[in-house]
């Protein structure tokens, strides 16, 4: 599967939430690509908690340019983020 | 403001028949909801936890070292022990060109465990949705302006990790001794609203 | 379409409410009893933090915004216990 793929150093683009789950991606990282600057380990996804069959996944930080989320601004936003919002992103 | 204390005897009165309903139904005891409220606000202040972590990362470069490698056993070492569930804790530090500062915009995730029940302005949802998007006119509003070319971090602690500031040290704290620093550190340095 | 709680980046919201106290965690007394009641049935398992999070994401949006930070709180503890059954003295 790709998300094998997914280590620091990588570059991926986040799914966007459903937002009628407990997902735990923010709306405005959703379609965004960002540099995956560590590894959490793995953590019970938390919608799969709150469904009742609680599974594991990779939380990884993955580092945004506030230019690329907002169109403007000369900061960086960091976003904890699971394995299953994810996917490698081609280099740009 | 009547109609602010309307809503808050309204609520109040909605906590306390939420509460009866839980004692009558054998759910949880009037003690036990107390104790949960000793476990948390005893001994741990705002900051007090959080600044002994600081003071000696400023007095030790290689617990300093150790401290933003990896933060639960830097607790460990100290002493310090959380409440509850511990989460990945994930200390960032100021540097002189770099200002971090921390958020959950989703619900404002805190390390309460370390600290305490975060400060009220925290949780506010000015707070959370405009710091990620425009963190310096943020800052100002706190009286911290951040030089143009000091780079700014945004921290959204949306999972399992919790994060924490390790502010640079001020000038001028030289001498002071290790209890006298851990005095100089506010709630605000630790979540970046701060410069210590 | 994001839900109301997810707040991050969203334009229109004015001043941070900077002078509210840091050293003081509740408000008001019913605060306090919110927050035990949560961390009592937190410590004996009968919830945990997602459902938690979960409840206050899905009480009536309309009252998220206007609502304290502990009034969703109040509002999500009825929820559970509505969903959970737990007041009906089975337990």
């Amino acid at each position: 599967m790709e998300t094998h793929d997914i280590r620091i150093g990588s570059h991926v683009s986040v799914t966007p939430p459903n937002w009628t789950e407990h997902s735990r991606t923010p709306g405005y990282v959703g379609d965004r690509t960002g540099a995956v600057l560590d590894d959490y380990g793995t953590h019970p996804l938390p919608s799969s908690v709150v469904s009742g069959e609680p599974v594991d996944e990779r939380l990884f930080s993955v580092r945004f340019d506030a230019r690329d989320l907002f169109g403007d601004g000369d900061h960086s936003v960091h976003v904890d983020l699971y394995e299953s919002a994810l996917e490698v992103a081609h280099e740009r | 403001m009547s109609g602010d204390h309307h809503i808050d005897s309204e609520t109040s009165q909605r906590v306390r028949d939420l509460e009866a309903a839980l004692v009558d139904a054998g759910v949880l005891t009037g003690e036990e909801i107390d104790e949960a409220l000793d476990r948390y606000l005893a001994d741990r202040g705002v900051v007090t936890n959080g600044a002994r972590l600081v003071a000696r990362a400023w007095l030790d470069d290689e617990f300093r070292d150790r401290l933003l490698t990896d933060g639960n056993a830097a607790c460990r070492e100290l002493g310090l022990e959380w409440v509850g569930e511990e989460p990945v804790f994930k200390v960032v530090a100021n540097l002189p060109d770099v200002h971090n500062v921390i958020v959950c915009t989703l619900c404002s995730c805190y390390p309460t465990g370390l600290l305490g029940p975060s400060p009220h302005w925290y949780r506010s949802v000015e707070y959370r949705a405009r710091v990620v998007r425009e963190p310096r006119s943020v800052l100002s509003e706190f009286g911290v302006d951040v030089p143009a070319d000091t780079s700014i971090e945004v921290w959204d602690a949306s999972a399992d990790a919790r994060y924490m500031v390790l502010p640079d040290r001020p000038a001028g704290s030289e001498d002071l001794t290790e209890d006298e620093l851990v005095e100089l550190i506010t709630v605000r340095g630790l979540i970046g609203t701060a410069l210590v | 379409m994001r839900g109301v709680h997810d707040v991050g980046g969203r334009d229109g919201l004015g001043p941070i409410p900077v002078n509210d106290e840091d050293a003081e965690p509740f408000h008001s007394d019913w605060e306090a009893r919110i927050y035990g009641i949560y961390r009592a049935m937190a410590a004996k398992g009968i919830v945990n933090e997602h459902e938690m999070r979960s409840a206050v994401e899905r009480i009536d949006p309309d009252r998220y915004l206007e609502a304290t930070y502990y009034g969703r709180w109040v509002d999500a503890i009825e929820l559970l216990i509505e969903e959970k059954g737990l007041a009906l003295g089975d337990s």
